[in-house]
């Protein structure tokens, strides 16, 4: 299992905090690994798919509760905390809502355990903006994929600037979830 | 949705300005304030306020849930950071129910028997337990907003301490105005109030502190 450092974690983090995108996306590319043995680990009756949910919602709560790191105490046990309680949270809200294996009909099952191999490619990037609701597709698309600034974007689109930051949140959020309902799971 | 391409989106808005967390402190004083000029204004603070405070027995009637308060709110503090365990924090509450137990059997072990149940059902036992929750309602409500600004990872346990802190802050407002100064009487009716507030707390916890 992929294992990371402490302090060069840190470093990049804070580095990515103040403002560097490069530092932050391979910092962001760093912990998956990490977060996903965790979640792994911490839900053994998940499949692949859903561990990757998982795996997406501790990365997106990472983002956005960053804030809530202190730079004087250690970085990793701030993330494994929150990689923990998305497990959970995605444990409960299986335990809730979701089917029982007795439940699922045996000709669903190979359906289930043999996605098509190329599903997740077909859904690429702009397939998914594109599903999003107006307002929120055209933030995700001129922050996420065209990487225009947040000043640019509020001006192309005549929002307040921090109308764009809560969109555009709310874009990945709903892109983490639409992706969740797709697969079908849980 | 492939996790990269997350990854990709989300490392755009690195630069994005952090949404601070508000001050918990702030929050105390201003929704104290609130409960305060409601007591103020509906209950009225009682006419012998200025004479009596110099009473031991009427000065602790406000200082112990302002003892409880403190360690809860800097609980509360902590709980935001995701990585801060509650586990086990809710025993400290022992204590403080030590001493109100010990209070209300010193109380009435100096007490003749027949005058137990009347010093203990006091005059306004339904307006306390009905007072202190409804005067905590504003300050519980200010506390788990700005909790909600956290990441606390156990809003189960994060609620109830937030629910026994503003259960203890409003007793200390509401005794402001209570008249009844035997601790029979608020060592037993406190203390269930502010359990009170604190299971209100814990209920609402799971709901609004979902992240």
């Amino acid at each position: 299992m992929a294992v990371l450092n402490e302090a060069k974690t840190a470093a990049a983090f804070k580095q990515a905090l103040d403002g560097d995108n490069d530092v932050y996306r391979a910092f962001l590319q760093d912990i998956s690994p990490v977060v996903r043995g965790l979640v792994t680990r911490k839900l053994p009756s998940f499949d692949s798919m859903g561990v990757e949910d998982v795996v997406q919602e501790t990365l997106l709560a990472i983002h956005s509760k960053r804030h809530t790191w202190q730079p004087e105490k250690p970085l990793l046990p701030w993330i494994y905390a929150i990689a923990r309680y998305k497990s959970i949270d995605a444990l409960r809200a299986r335990g809730r809502g979701g089917a029982a294996a007795s439940d699922i009909d045996i000709d669903e099952i190979e359906e289930i355990e043999a996605p098509p191999s190329d599903f997740e490619e077909s859904l690429d990037v702009s397939t998914a903006v594109n599903k999003l609701d107006g307002k929120l597709a055209s933030v995700v698309r001129a922050l996420g994929v065209e990487g225009i600034s947040v000043q640019e974007a509020s001006e192309r689109l005549s929002m307040s600037e921090n109308a764009v930051r809560v969109a555009f949140h709310r874009g990945l959020k709903q892109l983490v979830q639409m992706r969740s309902s797709l697969f079908g799971d849980p | 949705m492939k996790t990269n391409d997350l990854i990709d989106l989300m490392a755009q808005e690195s630069q994005l300005e952090l949404t601070p967390m508000r001050s918990l402190t702030l929050s105390v004083v201003v929704t104290m304030g609130i409960s305060f000029v409601l007591l103020v204004s509906f209950w009225g603070i009682r006419p012998d306020m200025a004479q009596v405070i110099s009473e031991p027995l009427v000065l602790i009637k406000q200082l112990i849930p302002a003892l409880i308060a403190i360690p809860c709110l800097w609980l509360l503090k902590q709980s935001r950071h995701p990585e801060t365990s509650l586990e086990g924090r809710l025993r400290w509450g022992l204590i403080p129910a030590a001493i109100a137990i010990a209070l209300v059997t010193t109380t009435l072990y100096i007490l003749p028997a027949n005058a137990w149940l009347t010093t203990i059902v006091g005059t306004t036992l339904i307006a306390c337990l009905f007072s202190i929750p409804a005067l905590g309602a504003p300050i519980l409500i200010g506390m788990l907003w700005v909790l909600k600004q956290g990441a606390p990872s156990d809003p189960k346990t994060a609620g109830a301490i937030a629910g026994i802190a503003a259960g203890c802050l409003s007793t200390i407002v509401y005794a402001l105005h209570c008249y009844e100064d035997s601790p029979a009487f608020y060592g037993i009716w406190y203390t269930a109030s502010i359990l009170m507030t604190g299971l209100i707390g814990q209920r609402l916890g799971p709901r609004f502190l979902n992240w």
